[in-house]
């Protein structure tokens, strides 16, 4: 089974202002770490590798730098890193980084299964996964709490729900993005610090992707623009509904329609 | 400044991290040492005992009032002045600043912290290269009034030394409210005492006899500074110290191995222990965790957050070593590395039996490992009070020659099995400096607890080492570590006091 996982290097403190000009995060601290998130999705991934027999590989974008979050990735047991960095990525938003991610994926000739960490500490749209999974067709599933079982082709987990949870069976390959907490992130060995340094890192940029459209990558390809930041005021207007599935599909099914009928689709 | 009555407002000054209790009458807050002297002179005046507060982090209870007034210096906080010396930062602060309030500071002085002689093409530099504590205390809440008075080390004491060692200059107020003020080298003992910058002269006899207790037996050529470390407010109080900030060392490393079977650890410290001596190896860490301080924090890792992230220790781990590392050139430290590395696996360790950080963000969890160790323990005495009122720390503090470490680690590991009480083995290994803490449940056992660690005590006088070595005497261990003094070795220190006293 070929594994992929993606990784960010976040600033260390998650000290993030935004740029108001540009809409994009200014990093004003010099120190980074791993993402915290993707420390679970790589002991994820390395779980599912190491029942499986699968091979591992880490992927992440941005400045040269971000290469020690591979060495981190690769310290802990992953087996090879790639570096996506160039200037034409700089500056991405979802949409972009996703597709930059899919394109190097695609290019590493797919994978199985992609595992990311649910969300960054310093963008924190926890959207990443899914257009991840968009980009490549393939169905993407959050908010893991547990992995149950992994074959070949497919994969058992259960998702955190807002107020529940559920347990699906989805078919491979598919991108999933883990939590935290139902994991605990293993830590390298001396000789897995020691080897992480000296091992090579594969590096691409624009020119080694299938699509070199710069207009498709990085500031460029990002319809978002943040306006600003603030904390959102969860409502709950709907409960869940404790039915038998028949039921449910059925009442889905009029809600659909109905939503269709009267022109809404974000229901 | 107000001497206060005491009352129930007051209780949390009558005890420290010792789990002793004591009482008082009064209570002092000096903002400055212009108080802290007045205040010390009216108690001299007025025939007070005085006991001096920092910020009640102490295990000794030197902090605990035994009657007469407490000065409690939590109100002298201000970071006074910041220097450059061309290799380190030179931080002027009053003595209730602790380390924690230091390295905030420290991200953004402001500019009036500045000497002078600082560009702003310096000061630029100066702020963006992270400064340390070199003697590493891990707890972060101490103050440097307190660390100063009982001296006291950390977890890099063995590269940097302790906190006197990382002094450069004090300003003095003696027990009956005199000041001064003196730098590293203004004042060095003779054989009959030690002049002073102001011109008076403290006249006692230096020895050349090691001493059990570190304060108050000054030899020969030794820095006034580094005598006044460690003497527990008997000679009077640090007002403000002067102390040197390192720079962080661009590459450093954090290394726990651990041990499933005794024959690897005894190979394996031994081994690097020797490595350690005949090569400059930038280790700047060594610390032993026995097995009941790994199940101790096992146990507490669901709950206690400061271990709560870390994944199992390796099946059948019976204890540890944590090592660090650093210095500027990456390759030769990962060259050492790998030398320990070998060193483990040809004493029969396995690689997966080691947990390895690179740089200060990753270590930092082990280093608030290291630190969760005292407080678990601390938590369980508390435990134990509760059917058990009478319990205080019982615990050892004994510093031998570094090179009978492995003699001391097994006599320590022996009297505990064989005893079989409860106890925790934790600690400065390489500086043969043990931290063994009891935690017995009944009197009988704190009895025993106390015979053993009275056995202990008498062997490492006999080879020359200190039996209170960072944690200070304080009201815990003053009777005890009196039986270690001879009868000369009392009338010096007395000396010393009485000297103080006139001054």
């Amino acid at each position: 089974m070929k594994i992929a996982v993606c990784i960010k290097q976040v600033p260390a403190g998650a000290k993030s202002v935004m740029d108001p000009e540009k809409g994009l995060l200014a990093r004003i601290e010099t120190d980074t770490r791993l993402n915290p998130y993707d420390a679970f999705a790589i002991e994820a991934a390395l779980q599912i590798a190491e029942k499986t027999g699968g091979t591992l590989t880490a992927f992440t974008m941005g400045p040269p730098s971000a290469g020690q979050a591979l060495r981190e990735a690769l310290a802990m047991g992953v087996q090879a890193g790639v570096l996506l960095t160039d200037r034409a990525f700089a500056g991405a938003d979802v949409a972009a980084t996703s597709h930059t991610l899919g394109c190097a994926i695609k290019k590493a000739g797919g994978f199985d299964l992609i595992v990311c960490g649910q969300q960054t500490t310093d963008g924190d749209t926890a959207q990443v996964p899914f257009a991840l999974g968009a980009c490549l067709g393939v169905c993407a599933l959050g908010w893991v709490t547990e992995i149950s079982e992994v074959s070949e082709k497919e994969i058992f987990l259960t998702q955190e729900l807002s107020g529940g949870s559920q347990t699906v069976r989805a078919a491979l390959p598919a991108c999933i993005a883990v939590g935290k907490g139902f994991l605990t992130p293993r830590l390298p060995s001396l000789a897995g610090r020691l080897a992480a340094k000296k091992k090579p890192l594969t590096m691409w940029g624009l020119a080694d992707m299938a699509d070199q459209n710069p207009e498709h990558y990085g500031l460029h390809a990002s319809p978002t623009r943040v306006r600003r930041i603030y904390a959102a005021k969860a409502e709950q207007k709907a409960s869940p509904i404790r039915e038998p599935s028949s039921a449910v599909a059925q009442r889905l099914r009029s809600a659909a329609k109905q939503a269709r009928e009267e022109g809404r689709h974000d229901e | 400044m107000e001497f206060i009555k005491t009352d129930e407002r007051h209780t949390q000054y009558l005890r420290d991290e010792s789990r002793m209790e004591g009482r008082a009458e009064w209570i002092v807050f000096p903002k400055n040492a212009r108080e802290l002297a007045a205040a010390l002179k009216t108690a001299a005046e007025q025939g007070l005992r005085v006991t001096l507060q920092g910020s009640l982090t102490g295990i000794a209870g030197g902090a605990v009032p035994r009657g007469g007034l407490i000065v409690n210096l939590s109100q002298m906080r201000q970071v006074l002045r910041l220097r450059y010396d061309g290799e380190a930062l030179l931080v002027t602060l009053e003595a209730g600043v602790t380390l924690s309030q230091l390295d905030l500071f420290l991200r953004s002085p402001p500019p009036e912290a500045w000497d002078d002689d600082v560009s702003a093409e310096q000061k630029k530099t100066l702020l963006r290269q992270p400064f340390f504590f070199a003697p590493g205390p891990t707890e972060k809440e101490a103050s440097f009034g307190g660390l100063f008075a009982c001296n006291a080390g950390g977890l890099h004491s063995l590269a940097f030394g302790r906190t006197g060692a990382q002094t450069e200059a004090l300003c003095w107020l003696t027990p009956g409210g005199g000041m001064f003020r003196l730098h590293r080298g203004d004042a060095v003992f003779d054989r009959a005492g030690c002049n002073l910058p102001d011109g008076k002269r403290i006249r006692c006899k230096t020895i050349l006899k090691n001493s059990p207790v570190q304060r108050m037996i000054p030899h020969e050529g030794m820095d006034l500074i580094d005598f006044l470390a460690g003497s527990e407010g008997l000679l009077g109080a640090a007002a403000e110290l002067t102390v040197r900030m390192l720079p962080e060392p661009p590459f450093c490393w954090g290394v726990l191995y651990f041990f499933c079977e005794k024959e690897t650890e005894a190979a394996f410290l031994q081994r690097l222990f020797e490595w350690h001596q005949e090569h400059a190896d930038g280790m700047t860490a060594s610390e032993y965790y026995d097995g009941s301080v790994l199940r101790l924090i096992e146990e507490n890792k669901a709950t206690f957050s400061a271990v709560k992230g870390l994944p199992a220790f390796p099946d059948n781990a019976g204890s540890a070593l944590y090592v660090e590392l650093a210095g500027e050139d990456e390759e030769a430290l990962n060259e050492r590395l790998f030398a320990h590395l070998e060193l483990f696996l040809s004493s029969g360790g396995a690689e997966e039996h080691t947990w390895a950080a690179c740089g200060a963000q990753e270590m930092e969890k082990f280093r608030v490992l290291r630190h969760s160790v005292p407080e678990l323990v601390n938590v369980e005495i508390d435990k134990k009070r509760q059917h058990f009122s009478a319990l205080t720390k019982t615990a050892g503090d004994f510093s031998a020659p570094p090179a009978l470490f492995s003699k001391y680690l097994n006599l320590y590991k022996q009297g505990i099995a064989k005893t079989e009480l409860p106890a925790y083995l934790f600690g400065h290994v390489f500086e043969n400096h043990f931290h063994i803490n009891f935690v017995p449940e009944n009197s009988g056992q704190m009895a025993a607890c106390k015979d053993l660690l009275t056995e202990w005590a008498a062997q490492t006088v006999y080879d020359g080492g200190c039996i209170a070595a960072e944690n200070g005497v304080g009201e815990l261990k003053k009777d005890w570590t009196d039986g270690f003094l001879s009868q000369e070795q009392k009338e010096h220190i007395q000396a010393v006091i009485t000297a103080f006293k006139e001054l």
